[in-house]
């Protein structure tokens, strides 16, 4: 599987929260050669995977990104908008965009020029959010409608080594995971029965996950999202590492017994791991995935990620690969164990 | 052509890529000079000989960054060269070094920002740049101190007419003044495209004194502030009401008789053109009027919105609208009685 390539591909689809349409569709096409795909009633992607009939487990990543919303037209003709989700609010002056209108239009999110600020504004994030789209009012209304969506305009950059940035990887690199994961698992013959969910609206409100886990009730349900990969402004307590391999989370929302196997299944097969402490629950799907159906057991696995919710996110590829085979792995270890 | 100028890398001190631009686009028959802190004079014969020297001037550098060191983890620290609000540098992408390696300006994500943090970006010395590098030794395998790093917006055209890009200021100029050497002129006129404005109008305090003009046209972008929720007054200037000239800036007091004769002949020409409401802003003119014992001095200038950020927006119709004032200003100041 060409990470590069895919990575590329999944985030250039659009889908913020609960716009997911375009994402949605590109999910579908590559899940298809996997399983029966359908959309639930909001809007995930769901694939069964057809297996023996003796262990079920649901498998997630959420494929909606963090973005914007337009709230009004201005008479000048630019949109006032608000975060959809958990914007980085600091990198949004002088950022480009597009707005999911009637039709794609680039825009530029207002900077306010340094004459305009007094000595305490400056370095301040600004407190209204407009975009610029170059139309008059009475051409952006044509266009544009309260509630249409806007997302930091795609750029997928490689940097050094097997570095990757681009807006989005929170959280599809996750989907890429579950995507190489299915791949293992259909070349190497697996008989787990699999849900596999690429949810909505986990930036916002976290529902896509909630409710595609009731409809599961599977045995255990596994969440592949990012976590906070090491920067020289943060604590080291807080982060993981790049490159270090996928994080195992350990928390009292997750099953021990999970994160244990996970671990150890890692070390047999050699793939580099770390570990993610959490002293309660997680801020991932799996919070509320667990409680559903009467319960599943749980476990969390987190790729690496620099920079989160900005437009230059960071992930190394070599980090979504030995995520996708830790988890494949994990599987394949536990048919052999049921033997 | 305006897409190819703002594409070229070229920071004070480092206009190489401009100038070369520049030189190879010349038209055949005229005579060119590059002094010695790298400004190229170029001069072309018109139908009469001029009763007064006249000179246009732009700038071929853009603000952009310079890398001062290197930290062990492999990110690069930089300081802004010319004045960049740090507000337009956090969370973007820029290109390093001789090689264009991309690298991203990030640091911790909104999930660990203290409240106050969540409201304050950091300031530029703070910052770093990410070029995926596993460390010191990696990234001075292809970073060297001293090396540049500029903003990675490319040109797109949006809206009704307006532009977007780094580097309008002053690739616009450029562009306007290479149009004209283009063209059949009226008079000899000699153009100057200057090094180091962005530090200190350095490269026209040198060229002007070579030159010794009577006249001298600065031809420019400059901030425009016409964004919702800020007052007239404090808009400076607008995009699509045509050239800017000002009265008064922060390095000049304009010659009172050019500054009415522009507004003449604008309006004898159908040409639009307004003027700042607010000393704001600086160019060229503050070295040139000053200069080989005082120059006459006029700047005519592009209105653009988020100057000195990755994405500063101009509109073509006011390009075409400095274009016109121009020509119209270098011909009447060639052909004005000798003082």
């Amino acid at each position: 599987m060409e990470l590069n390539a895919i990575l590329r591909e999944l985030t250039a689809a659009p889908g913020a929260s609960g716009d997911e349409q375009q994402i949605r569709e590109t999910a579908k096409r590559l899940l298809a050669p996997y399983g029966e795909v359908h959309f639930d009633k909001l809007g995930n992607v769901v694939c069964e995977v057809k297996g023996s009939g003796k262990y079920h487990v649901l498998l997630d990543a959420h494929m909606d990104q963090i973005g914007l919303a337009v709230l009004e037209i201005t008479p000048e003709g630019f949109l006032r908008a608000a975060p959809c989700g958990g914007a980085d609010k600091r990198v949004l002056a002088g950022e480009e965009v597009v707005v999911y209108g009637k039709e794609p239009l680039f825009g530029v999110i207002t900077s306010t020029p340094p004459h305009l600020l007094s000595d305490a504004d400056k370095g301040k994030v600004p407190e209204s959010l407009l975009v610029d789209i170059g139309l008059s009012e009475e051409k952006a209304k044509a266009l544009v409608t309260p509630g249409d969506r806007i997302l930091l305009r795609h750029h997928f950059r490689e940097l050094l080594g097997s570095a990757v940035s681009a807006p989005a990887l929170d959280d599809r690199a996750g989907l890429a995971v579950l995507l190489y994961a299915l791949e293992f698992l259909k070349n190497a013959n697996s008989t787990t029965d699999l849900t596999v969910v690429f949810s909505t609206r986990e930036e916002t409100t976290e529902g896509g996950a909630k409710a595609a886990a009731f409809a599961a009730g599977a045995e255990e349900c596994i969440a592949v999202d990012v976590s906070f990969a090491y920067t020289p402004d943060a604590k080291h307590e807080d982060c993981g590492v790049l490159g270090k391999g996928p994080m195992i989370g350990f928390a009292p929302a997750l099953t021990r017994e999970i994160s244990e196997q996970l671990e150890e299944v890692a070390m047999e097969n050699q793939i580099p791991s770390q570990r993610e402490i959490m002293s309660g629950s997680t801020g991932t799907n799996v919070d509320v995935m667990t409680p559903q159906a009467g319960g599943m057991r749980s476990g969390l696995l987190s790729i690496p990620l620099r920079y989160m919710h900005t437009g230059v996110e960071v992930v190394d590829t070599t980090d979504v690969e030995n995520t996708g085979l830790l988890l494949a792995k994990y599987i394949l270890h536990k048919e052999e164990a049921a033997c | 052509m305006l897409k190819d100028l703002c594409a070229l890398n070229a920071t004070s001190g480092r206009e190489e890529a401009v100038r070369d631009y520049l030189i190879a686009h010349l038209p055949k028959e005229v005579e060119y000079f590059v002094d010695p802190l790298g400004s190229l004079i170029v001069k072309k014969k018109g139908k009469r000989r001029p009763k007064n020297r006249v000179m246009l001037a732009s700038h071929m550098d853009e603000v952009a960054l310079i890398i001062t060191y290197i930290t062990d983890e492999g990110y690069l620290k930089f300081a802004p060269v010319g004045g960049i609000d740090s507000r337009v540098l956090f969370g973007k992408r820029v290109k390093v070094g001789p090689s264009a390696l991309p690298g991203v300006i990030g640091g911790k994500a909104i999930h660990q920002l203290t409240k106050g943090e969540k409201d304050t970006v950091p300031e530029a010395e703070n910052m770093l740049i990410d070029i995926g590098a596993a460390d010191k030794k990696d990234a001075e395998r292809l970073v060297s101190l001293g090396d540049n790093a500029y903003f990675d917006s490319e040109y797109v055209e949006f809206g009704d007419g307006f532009v977007k890009s780094k580097a309008l200021d002053d690739r616009v100029g450029n562009l306007i003044m290479l149009e004209m050497l283009k063209k059949d002129l009226p008079f000899d006129m000699t153009f100057c495209f200057t090094v180091q404005e962005e530090i200190g109008t350095r490269g026209a305090t040198a060229a002007a004194a070579r030159i010794a003009p009577d006249y001298a046209i600065v031809i420019e972008s400059t901030t425009a502030a016409d964004l919702p929720d800020t007052p007239n007054y404090k808009q400076v200037c607008k995009l699509g009401a045509g050239a800017v000239v000002g009265f008064m800036d922060r390095g000049t007091v304009y010659d009172r008789a050019l500054y009415k004769q522009a507004f003449e002949l604008a309006r004898e020409n159908g040409i639009a053109c307004q003027t700042k409401t607010m000393i704001a802003g600086g160019n060229d003119a503050s070295a040139i009027h000053k200069a080989a014992g005082g120059v006459r001095t006029l700047a005519v200038s592009v209105p653009c919105r988020y100057i000195h950020s990755p994405a500063c927006v101009a509109k073509k119709s006011d390009i075409d609208c400095v274009a016109a004032l121009v020509e119209r200003l270098a011909e009447a100041f060639c052909d004005a009685p000798a003082d």
